[in-house]
C-alpha cells in the first residue's frame, strides 16, 4: 500500500525523478555488487576458483583444465591412434581433432576447436576470480587467514599458467622467447574493463609462475597439507615441474626434497590404491575434490575425464579404448612395456553391465565394456566421477628427483632408492647400482618407469618434450615439438582482437 | 373497345388489389437470436418505412410494382431483399463490428481510430480444439504470425507481431488482461471461451501507451462480463479425436535388412560371404545392388574373393564360403533381425479429448455478474502425453451512480500436463522412428530391443519414468472509476498476476538418464506480478471538435522464485537424505516498472483526427545512468467518407486515410544484466562458493523501435464490404548483442546494445457479405501480411548458432550453412561448394569456407481465409491458413534422410542412394565412416502450406423444437481442426519451430524453423452441442 502513495505522490507532482526508489528493487538470492567485501564472501570466490580449477560440470561445460582435458588431451596427443588407443570417434568429435595425425607439422591445433575454445575461457576465468580476491586481500582482518587465501590464488594462478604455457606455447628450452599466452594479473570486472590482450612470452609466463609458486610457497607453508586447497607442497612439486622444463635440476632437487623429505605424504601401498578415492589419498599432494553432484562430469553429462576413460555403464562411456597390446609392444617408441607381475598392469577381462567402479580390485586395466572386443581395455585409473582426481601424486616427486640427479650427479644410489620406490610398489624387482654401468641405461630406466607410472594421466607428452624424444613407432615417428601439438588461441579471441 | 378498356381497367384495379398487400415479420438478431426493436424497415425508392416493435415484429405496404426492402439499425449491418409477391419475411441482421475497440486506459469507435488496431472476436476463439489461446489465434488477424512450436501438448507457439524486433530479448507480445499486463505467459491458458474481444495493438501509436514493452506489439483481451437481466446459463460440451496427420513413408523391415548389410559390407567389420546371401534369396529387389557393390573395386581393401567359392578376410585368412561358421554368422547376423515394428504405429496414437464449459451471467440494473467454468482433458497423439485444465472466471461489474462504478474479476487455471522429453533427446518418443523396423522390443527387459540393444528405445523412457507439471494460476483485477464531471473520470486499477508450478520428473533406473539408481527431480517456479495504474481520462465536444485526454501513471512489480532439488533415486518422494541429494539455491528474479503515460485525442467535426500519446518508463532492468526511457508517438486520421465531396457517392461507406510514427522500446529478457552479479555453486564436497554470472554494464539501455504506419480503412455498399490496408515499417535501435569479447575476461560474449535491425511489409484485410437473402448468407474474410526482416547492423560482428545466424544484411536467424551440391558420381559422397566457385567433398573445408545463407525461417506471407455460411438453420464456417516462404530445417532429416549414418532407419526414398560408381543417384553413399551429421542446406525445405484449419458444421435447433422447454438456444456440430494441408515439405508438419525449452531467449530468436524430430500437430474432429436457458 505504501507503494501506492509514493504512486499517487508523484503523479500529483508529476516529478518521477524522485520516485526511483520504486525501482530500487531487490531479490532473495541475488548476488551482487561489491560482493568481495569480507573473509567470508572472499572465500567463497576462491571455491568458485577451485570450481573452475577442476572443470567442474556446470550443465554445459565440464572437464576442462584439471577435472580432465590437462589429462585427457596430452595423452591423446602422445600416444597412437589405432595402434595405442581407439578413439571411437561418433560421440565426441569435439576431441578428434587431437587424435589426427595429418597435420602440418608447422600449423597448430585448429583454432576453432570447441576443447581448446573451453579450456581457454574456463582458465581465464579462473583467473580472473583469483585476480580480483588478491585486489581485495585488504578486506580480510585475520592475517592468517589473508596469507592463506592470498597463497592459494597465487598457486591457483601460477599453476594454471604455466599448465596453459606448456600447451599454447612451445617448450621452453626451444622457444623461450615466443609469444604464448596473455598474461593477466589484474581482474576485470566491468565491460569497460575488457581490453585486447598482449601475448607474454614463454620466458615471461615462467618467470610469473616461478614468483607466484614461490610467493604462494612461502604464504602457505605453516600451514601444512592445509586441507583439500593448494598447499605448499603442491606449489613445491609445480616448483620441481618448472625447473625441470627449464633443466635447472638443482633446483629441482631443492624442490622436491622439500616435498619428500618433509610431507606427511606416503605411497599408498598398492598402485591402484592411490586411484578412485573418495578422499585425498596419502600419495595425493594436490588433487580435484569431486563428489555425486559436483564433479567434472560423467557419462550424463558427456564431458569430464571419467564420461571418456571409464566404460562402466554407471560411469563412462568408455571412448578412451586402449588395445591391449601397445601395453608391452617393443614397436612402439612409448609403449610402458609392462611385465608380468607388473601391478600396475593387473587387468580383468570380465567386466559387464553391471560391473561397477568398486568391482574392478586391484586391476588398473579391464575390458572395455562398450566394446565386445577383449583385447580393448579401459584404464581404472578413472572410474568414478565421486573420487577425486589426483593432480599431483608423491611418486612423481621420487620420480622427477631421481631424474634430476642423475642429470647432475649421475647415477646415484640416492637416485635408484628414488627409482625402486616405484618399482617396488609395483611388485617389480628392484635394480641396484651396479645395473647401470651404463649410465643412459639408467636414464632409459627412469623414463620407462615414468611412462608405467603415469600411463594415460597425461604426463607423457609433456615429458616427452622434455626428453626431446619422438611420439610413435620404429617407422611413424613425430616430434612432440612440432607445432602441430601445440594448442592455437581460440579463432573466437582472435576475432575479438580487432583493436 | 368499350369492353377492351373495362377488362383492362379491371384488370389494372385487380393488380393493384393484388400488389398493395402488406409484409409482415420478425427481425432477429444473427448472433444472439434476440428479437430487434427499432429497425427501420424502408423502401427506399418509394420513400414509405416503417420500424419494428418490441417483439421484432413489423409491417409494411409492399408498394405497387414490389421494390428493394432495406433493413437498418445502427450497429448492424443494413440488409437488402427484392420483394414482389411475399407476405412474410423474417430477417436476421449481423452486428457490425463497429463494437467499441479498447485500446488501453480507454476505447475508441472504429471510425476514431487513428492508430492500427486488430479486433478479433472472442466467439472465433472458442471452438476451437487447441490448447492455447495463442494457437487459436492462427490466421485470425493481419500481421500476427502464429507458428505452432510443436505438436505435443504443452509445447506452445511462437507468436510475432510485425516480425520479430529484438535478437537477445523477447519477441512475444505483450499481453494484457483486463487491464493487467502479463509477465506469466497466462495467456496460453485463459479460457478462449469466455473472452470477449480480444485487440492486437500493432502500431506504435496504439502501443506507445504501453511504452516500454511494445515493440513487439500488445494484446489486450477482454474477457465476458455479466449483462443485466435475468439469469443465462450456457453449457457446452466437446468431444474431439487427435491424431496424427501424417506418417512419415519409412524403409520396410525388408528395406531396412539390405541396408544393415550393405552398412557391414561397407564398414568391412565381418567380411560376409555375400555369394551366400545372394543364393539366399534373402535380398530380393536389393540383390542386384550387392552383386555391384562387390564388383566395385573400393572394397577390396575390407574383402575380396580369393577363389570361387572361397573368400579373403583383410587379416589375409582365407575362408571357405560353404564353412559352417561363416554360414552361421551370416545366418545369425539376419535372423537376429527377423523382427517387425512400425515404430510409428509404437508412438502415435488416437487421443480422446473432452471439453465442458458452464456460464451464468445475469444481474441488476446495479450489479450484474458473469461466472464461467470450464474443464478439458485432452490426450496427446503421442504415447503418454496429455493435460487437463480447470479455469474458473468471475467478474463482477457494477454501475453503482452515476459518478462511481467498479468492475472485479477474477481467472483461475489449474492445470495439470504429462510431458514428454524434449524433442531432441533420445527419450522423446518420435525419436522411435530411427529404430530398425527389423527389431523388436521386450517389455520384459525394460522395453530393449532385442536385437540392437544398445540402442535407446523411448518406450522404456515412456514406461519408466514421469514427468508432471502442475500449474496454478490467478489473474484477478479491480478497476473503480469515479466521475468527477461529466467530463472528467478519475479511475484506479489493479490487479495481480501469479504463476504457480511443480515439476515432477522421476527416471527410473532403466531409463538412460535415470542409470543406474534412478534420477528424480522437483523444480519450482512462483511468480507474483502485481500493478497499480492510476489515471484520468477527460473528454470534452467542443463545438463541433472532440478533445479526450487520458494522464495516468503505472507501477509494476513483479518477481519469481525457484526452487530445484534432485537425487539419485527411483521416488519423487525424496528426502535430503537421499542419496546424490542436491539442492542448489537459486536466485530469485524480478523488475519494477514506473510508468507515466498520457494520451491525447483531437477530432475535429468527425474528419480530421489527431492523436499523441506517450510513455515515460522506468525499469529496475537497467542502472541509474538509463533507468528511463521514453516513447512518444503521434498519428492522425483523415476520414475521406464525411467530406461533402464523397456525400453523392452511396456506395462509399467509410474511408479513412491514416498515418503513425512512434517509438517504442524493448527491455531485455534477463534481469539486473546491468550490474556485476555472481551465482552461487558447490565444489567438492558441497563447498558453497559463487562465480561471476556476468560483468557489469552500467551503459545498457533500451531497445527502441521506430515504426511508421500508413493505412487506409474502406467499407463499401452499407459497409458490405470492409476492410484496410496498411504499410508499416519499424527500426529498431540499441540492440542488445551478445558482443564477443575478448575471453581473457573469462566470458565469450557480453550484452551490449549494439545493432539496427529493420521490418516492414504491407497488411490487408477485407471481408464481405458474400451473399445475404432470406435464408442463406454467407460472409468471408480475408487477411493478409508481408514483412521483410533484415538485421541491417551488428557493428561487423555475427553469431552463428547451430544452422542458424545473426548475420549483417540477413534476415535474424537466417540459415547459415555449407551449400550441398548433390553427389560425386565416382566415389558417392556428398559435395558442398567450396566457397569459392568449385565444389568440394571435404565437410570441413565447406563448412570453412563454403558456408553461405542458404535459406530464410522468416515467412515473406502469412495469411487466413476465414468463411461463414448458414441456410436457414444449418451454419458452416471454414477456415484456411496459409503461410509462404518460411523455410524449415528438417534437422529429423540429419539423421533420417542422411543415407544411412549410424545405421538408422531411413526414410523410404533414401533407398534411390549410391551404390556404384557412375550412379546418377538422388542420395549419396552410405558411409559407415561417418562421425558427423553433416549439416547442410540439404536439409533446408521450403514451408510453405495452406491448410484447412478448421471447419465447423452446425446445427441451430428450430425455436419451435425447444420453446417451452425453458431453453433459450440450442446447437449441435461436427468440427475439424488441421483437416489437410497442402505443402511440399517432406516432414511431419511445416508448421512447426522447435524451441529447446532449456536454451534460454537468444536461443528461441535465433534458432527458427527447425524440426527436431518435432511433432506434428493433431487432426482432431470433433464434436459438441451448445445449449442456452
Amino acid at each position: 500500500m505504501r507503494r501506492i502513495y509514493i504512486l499517487l505522490t508523484c503523479l500529483a507532482v508529476i516529478q518521477f525523478q524522485s520516485c526511483e526508489t520504486l525501482l530500487e528493487i531487490e531479490e532473495e538470492g541475488q548476488i551482487t555488487g561489491d560482493v568481495l567485501s569480507d573473509a567470508g564472501s572472499i572465500q567463497k570466490a576462491l571455491i568458485g576458483a577451485y570450481y573452475n580449477f577442476g572443470g567442474t560440470n556446470d550443465g554445459g561445460a565440464g572437464g576442462e583444465l584439471f577435472g580432465g582435458d590437462f589429462i585427457l588431451v596430452p595423452t591423446l596427443l602422445a600416444h597412437l591412434p589405432g595402434q595405442e588407443y581407439i578413439w571411437t570417434s561418433s560421440q565426441a568429435t569435439d576431441y578428434l581433432v587431437f587424435t589426427e595425425r595429418d597435420g602440418n607439422p608447422n600449423v597448430k591445433i585448429i583454432a576453432n576447436n570447441a576443447r581448446v575454445q573451453a579450456n581457454w575461457v574456463r582458465a581465464y576465468e579462473t583467473i580472473n576470480t583469483v585476480n580480483s580476491i588478491l585486489q581485495n586481500l585488504d578486506k580480510i582482518s585475520d592475517a592468517g587467514e589473508k596469507s592463506r587465501i592470498e597463497g592459494e590464488c597465487l598457486a591457483i594462478r601460477g599453476m594454471l599458467y604455466f599448465e596453459m604455457v606448456r600447451l599454447w606455447g612451445p617448450d621452453y628450452q626451444v622457444g623461450s622467447n615466443t609469444a604464448a599466452i596473455p598474461l593477466l594479473v589484474d581482474p576485470i570486472l566491468k565491460i569497460s574493463e575488457i581490453a585486447t590482450p598482449t601475448l607474454a612470452t614463454v620466458a615471461a609466463v615462467y618467470t610469473q609462475v616461478e614468483e607466484d609458486l614461490t610467493t604462494a610457497s612461502t604464504l602457505l607453508q605453516a600451514l601444512g597439507r592445509n586441507g583439500t586447497g593448494v598447499n605448499y607442497y603442491a606449489c613445491q612439486s609445480y616448483l620441481t615441474r618448472l625447473a625441470m622444463h627449464k633443466r635447472d635440476f638443482v633446483a629441482a632437487i631443492g624442490y622436491a626434497d622439500n616435498v619428500i623429505n618433509n610431507a606427511a605424504y606416503s605411497l599408498m601401498p598398492e598402485p591402484y590404491m592411490a586411484f578412485n578415492n573418495a578422499n585425498n589419498s596419502t600419495e595425493d599432494i594436490f588433487a580435484i575434490q569431486q563428489s555425486l553432484n559436483n564433479n567434472s562430469g560423467d557419462r550424463t553429462s558427456g564431458t569430464g575425464i571419467v564420461s571418456f576413460m571409464s566404460s562402466l555403464r554407471e560411469s563412462g562411456i568408455g571412448q578412451f579404448a586402449i588395445i591391449s597390446s601397445s601395453l608391452n609392444n617393443d614397436f612402439l617408441l612409448n609403449s610402458p612395456i609392462f611385465n608380468i607381475g607388473d601391478k600396475r598392469a593387473g587387468f580383468i577381462t570380465s567386466a559387464d553391465a553391471n560391473t561397477s567402479s568398486g568391482d574392478l580390485g586391484p586391476a588398473l586395466l579391464y575390458n572395455n565394456v562398450a566394446n565386445e572386443d577383449n583385447s580393448i581395455f579401459s584404464s581404472a585409473k578413472f572410474t568414478s566421477a565421486a573420487n577425486v582426481i589426483p593432480v599431483v601424486r608423491l611418486a612423481e616427486l621420487y620420480l622427477l628427483r631421481a631424474e634430476a640427479v642423475y642429470q647432475t650427479s649421475g647415477v646415484t644410489q640416492g637416485a635408484v632408492d628414488d627409482l625402486n620406490m616405484i618399482r617396488t610398489r609395483a611388485s617389480i624387482p628392484a635394480v641396484s647400482l651396479a645395473d647401470f654401468t651404463d649410465p643412459t641405461v639408467f636414464f632409459d630406466s627412469i623414463k620407462l618407469e615414468t611412462k608405467r607410472e603415469f600411463v594415460y594421466e597425461g604426463h607423457l607428452l609433456h615429458n616427452l618434450r622434455r626428453w626431446e624424444d619422438l611420439i610413435g613407432n620404429n617407422f611413424q615417428k613425430q616430434d612432440p615439438l612440432d607445432n602441430m601439438f601445440l594448442w592455437d588461441i581460440p579463432q573466437s579471441e582472435q576475432d575479438t582482437w580487432i583493436d | 373497345m368499350k369492353k377492351i378498356l373495362l377488362s383492362a381497367m379491371v384488370f389494372i384495379l385487380f393488380a393493384t388489389t393484388a400488389l398493395a398487400q402488406n409484409l409482415t415479420g420478425i427481425v432477429y438478431d444473427a448472433n444472439s437470436g434476440l428479437k430487434l426493436s427499432s429497425v427501420k424497415i424502408e423502401f427506399k425508392d418509394e420513400g414509405t418505412s416503417t420500424v419494428s416493435d418490441n417483439d421484432g415484429a413489423y409491417q409494411i405496404t409492399i408498394p405497387e410494382y414490389g421494390g428493394k426492402l432495406t433493413f437498418s439499425l445502427v450497429g448492424y449491418m443494413n440488409q437488402s431483399f427484392n420483394i414482389m409477391t411475399e407476405k412474410t419475411l423474417d430477417v436476421q441482421l449481423k452486428p457490425v463490428d463497429d463494437k467499441n475497440i479498447t485500446i488501453g486506459f480507454g476505447s475508441q469507435s472504429k471510425e476514431e481510430l487513428t492508430s492500427t488496431v486488430t479486433q478479433v472476436d472472442g466467439a472465433a476463439l472458442g471452438n476451437q480444439p487447441v490448447q492455447d489461446l495463442e494457437q487459436a489465434n492462427q490466421g485470425r488477424a493481419s500481421g500476427v504470425f502464429v507458428q505452432n512450436n510443436g505438436g505435443k501438448l504443452g509445447q506452445g507457439a511462437t507468436v510475432r507481431i510485425r516480425g520479430g524486433s529484438s535478437l537477445t530479448g523477447s519477441n512475444q507480445p505483450l499481453y494484457v488482461v483486463d487491464g493487467v499486463p502479463l509477465t506469466s505467459n497466462s495467456q496460453s491458458e485463459i479460457n478462449p471461451n469466455n473472452i470477449a474481444s480480444m485487440e492486437i495493438l500493432k502500431d506504435a501509436s496504439a502501443a506507445a501507451i504501453y511504452g516500454s514493452r511494445a515493440a513487439n506489439g500488445v494484446v489486450l483481451i477482454t474477457t465476458k462480463k455479466g449483462q443485466s437481466g435475468k439469469l443465462k446459463v450456457d453449457l457446452d460440451y466437446q468431444f474431439g479425436l487427435n491424431q496424427t496427420p501424417k506418417k512419415l513413408d519409412l524403409l520396410s523391415p525388408e528395406q531396412y535388412r539390405a541396408q544393415f548389410l550393405e552398412f557391414g559390407l561397407r564398414e568391412g567389420l565381418d567380411a560376409l560371404n555375400i555369394a551366400v546371401l545372394l543364393d539366399s534369396d534373402r535380398f530380393g529387389p536389393q540383390r542386384d545392388l550387392f552383386e555391384q557393390i562387390l564388383e566395385d573395386g573400393s572394397y577390396d581393401n575390407y574383402l575380396k574373393w580369393a577363389a570361387e567359392g572361397q573368400f579373403e578376410l583383410d587379416n589375409g585368412q582365407v575362408i571357405n564360403y560353404e564353412d559352417s561358421e561363416v554360414l552361421a554368422l551370416i545366418e545369425g547376423r539376419l535372423d537376429s533381425n527377423q523382427y517387425q515394428t512400425d515404430w510409428q504405429d509404437e508412438v502415435f496414437r488416437t487421443g480422446l479429448s473432452h471439453r465442458m464449459n458452464l456460464n451464468l451471467s445475469g444481474g441488476n440494473e446495479n450489479v450484474s455478474v458473469f461466472g464461467g467454468i470450464g474443464y478439458t482433458s485432452q490426450e496427446g497423439i503421442l504415447i503418454g502425453n496429455k493435460f487437463s485444465r480447470l479455469n474458473m472466471d468471475l467478474n463482477l461489474t457494477s454501475d453503482q451512480s452515476k459518478a462511481f462504478s467498479y468492475r472485479i474479476g477474477g481467472n483461475y487455471v489449474h492445470s495439470k500436463n504429462f510431458l514428454l522429453n524434449n524433442d531432441q533427446d533420445l527419450g522423446s518418443p518420435l525419436q522411435a522412428i530411427l529404430l530398425p523396423p527389423s527389431d523388436g522390443y521386450d517389455p520384459e527387459n525394460a522395453y530393449r530391443l532385442r536385437v540392437r540393444s544398445l540402442e535407446y528405445n523411448p518406450l522404456t523412457e515412456i514406461n519408466f519414468s514421469d514427468n508432471l507439471e502442475n500449474i496454478n494460476r490467478l489473474i484477478g483485477n479491480a478497476a473503480f472509476k469515479y466521475n468527477l464531471t461529466d467530463e472528467l473520470s478519475l479511475n484506479l486499477d489493479g490487479g495481480i498476476d501469479y504463476f504457480d508450478s511443480q515439476r515432477d520428473r522421476r527416471q527410473g533406473p532403466e531409463t538412460l538418464d535415470g542409470n543406474p539408481t534412478g534420477f528424480s527431480r522437483l523444480a519450482t517456479t512462483s511468480s507474483m506480478n502485481y500493478l497499480a495504474n492510476l489515471y484520468a481520462n477527460y473528454l470534452k465536444p467542443i463545438g463541433g471538435q472532440n478533445l479526450g485526454i487520458t494522464i495516468g501513471a503505472s507501477y509494476q512489480r513483479s518477481s519469481t522464485d525457484f526452487t530445484f532439488a534432485s537425487a539419485r533415486v527411483d521416488d519423487l518422494e525424496f528426502e535430503e537424505s537421499a542419496t546424490g541429494y542436491l539442492s542448489n539455491p537459486i536466485p530469485s528474479t524480478g523488475n519494477a516498472f514506473l510508468s507515466f503515460f498520457g494520451r491525447v485525442n483531437y477530432n475535429i467535426a468527425g474528419k480530421y483526427l489527431l492523436q499523441v500519446s506517450g510513455r515515460a518508463d522506468g525499469s529496475s532492468k537497467f542502472g541509474v545512468n538509463n533507468r528511463f526511457g521514453y516513447f512518444p508517438a503521434v498519428s492522425a486520421g483523415w476520414l475521406l467518407s464525411e467530406e461533402s465531396f464523397f456525400s453523392g457517392v452511396d456506395a462509399v461507406s467509410l474511408l479513412k486515410l491514416r498515418g503513425s510514427f512512434g517509438l517504442v522500446g524493448n527491455t531485455p529478457a534477463d534481469d539486473f544484466i546491468y550490474r556485476l552479479n555472481y551465482f552461487a555453486i558447490q565444489y567438492g564436497d558441497g563447498a558453497e562458493g559463487i562465480r561471476l554470472s556476468n560483468l557489469g554494464n552500467p551503459d545498457l539501455r533500451w531497445e527502441t523501435t521506430q515504426q511508421l504506419d500508413i493505412g487506409l480503412d474502406f467499407g463499401f455498399l452499407d459497409n458490405r464490404f470492409t476492410g484496410s490496408i496498411n504499410y508499416y515499417s519499424k527500426n529498431t535501435s540499441d540492440l542488445l548483442f551478445p558482443v564477443p569479447v575478448s575471453q581473457t575476461s573469462g566470458f565469450q560474449f557480453t550484452l551490449q546494445n549494439l545493432g539496427t535491425m529493420e521490418n516492414s511489409g504491407i497488411e490487408f484485410e477485407f471481408s464481405t457479405l458474400n451473399v445475404a437473402t432470406v435464408d442463406f448468407s454467407w460472409s468471408t474474410s480475408l487477411n493478409i501480411t508481408t514483412n521483410e526482416n533484415i538485421v541491417t547492423d551488428l557493428g561487423g560482428r555475427n553469431l552463428i548458432s547451430g544452422v542458424n545466424a545473426f548475420l549483417e544484411n540477413q534476415p535474424a536467424g537466417a540459415y547459415y550453412l555449407p551449400v550441398y551440391a548433390g553427389i560425386n558420381e565416382a566415389t558417392g559422397e556428398a559435395q558442398y561448394e567450396n566457397g569459392s566457385g568449385g565444389i568440394t567433398t571435404d565437410y570441413e573445408e565447406a563448412l570453412a569456407n563454403g558456408r553461405r545463407v542458404a535459406g530464410n525461417p522468416n515467412p515473406d506471407l502469412f495469411g487466413g481465409i476465414l468463411n461463414q455460411l448458414a441456410y436457414k438453420n444449418v451454419e458452416l464456417n471454414f477456415n484456411l491458413t496459409f503461410v509462404s516462404g518460411a523455410d524449415k530445417y528438417n534437422q529429423t532429416g540429419e539423421f533420417l534422410a542422411n543415407s544411412g549414418i549410424l545405421n538408422l532407419n531411413q526414410r523410404a526414398d533414401q533407398i534411390d542412394r549410391w551404390y556404384k560408381f557412375g550412379d546418377k543417384a538422388s542420395f549419396p553413399v552410405l558411409d559407415p565412416a561417418q562421425d558427423n551429421t553433416f549439416p547442410s542446406s540439404r536439409w533446408i525445405e521450403d514451408g510453405s502450406y495452406l491448410r484447412i484449419n478448421n471447419v465447423m458444421l452446425a446445427f441451430n435447433l428450430p425455436d419451435r423444437w425447444i420453446s417451452g422447454m425453458g431453453i433459450s438456444y440450442g446447437k449441435i456440430y461436427l468440427g475439424g481442426q488441421n483437416l489437410f494441408t497442402f505443402t511440399n515439405y517432406s516432414g511431419y508438419d511445416p508448421d512447426s519451430n522447435y524451441v529447446d525449452p532449456l536454451g534460454g531467449t537468444i536461443t528461441s530468436n535465433i534458432n527458427r524453423g527447425i524440426d527436431d524430430f518435432t511433432a506434428p500437430q493433431p487432426r482432431v474432429i470433433t464434436t459438441g452441442f451448445k445449449i442456452g436457458f
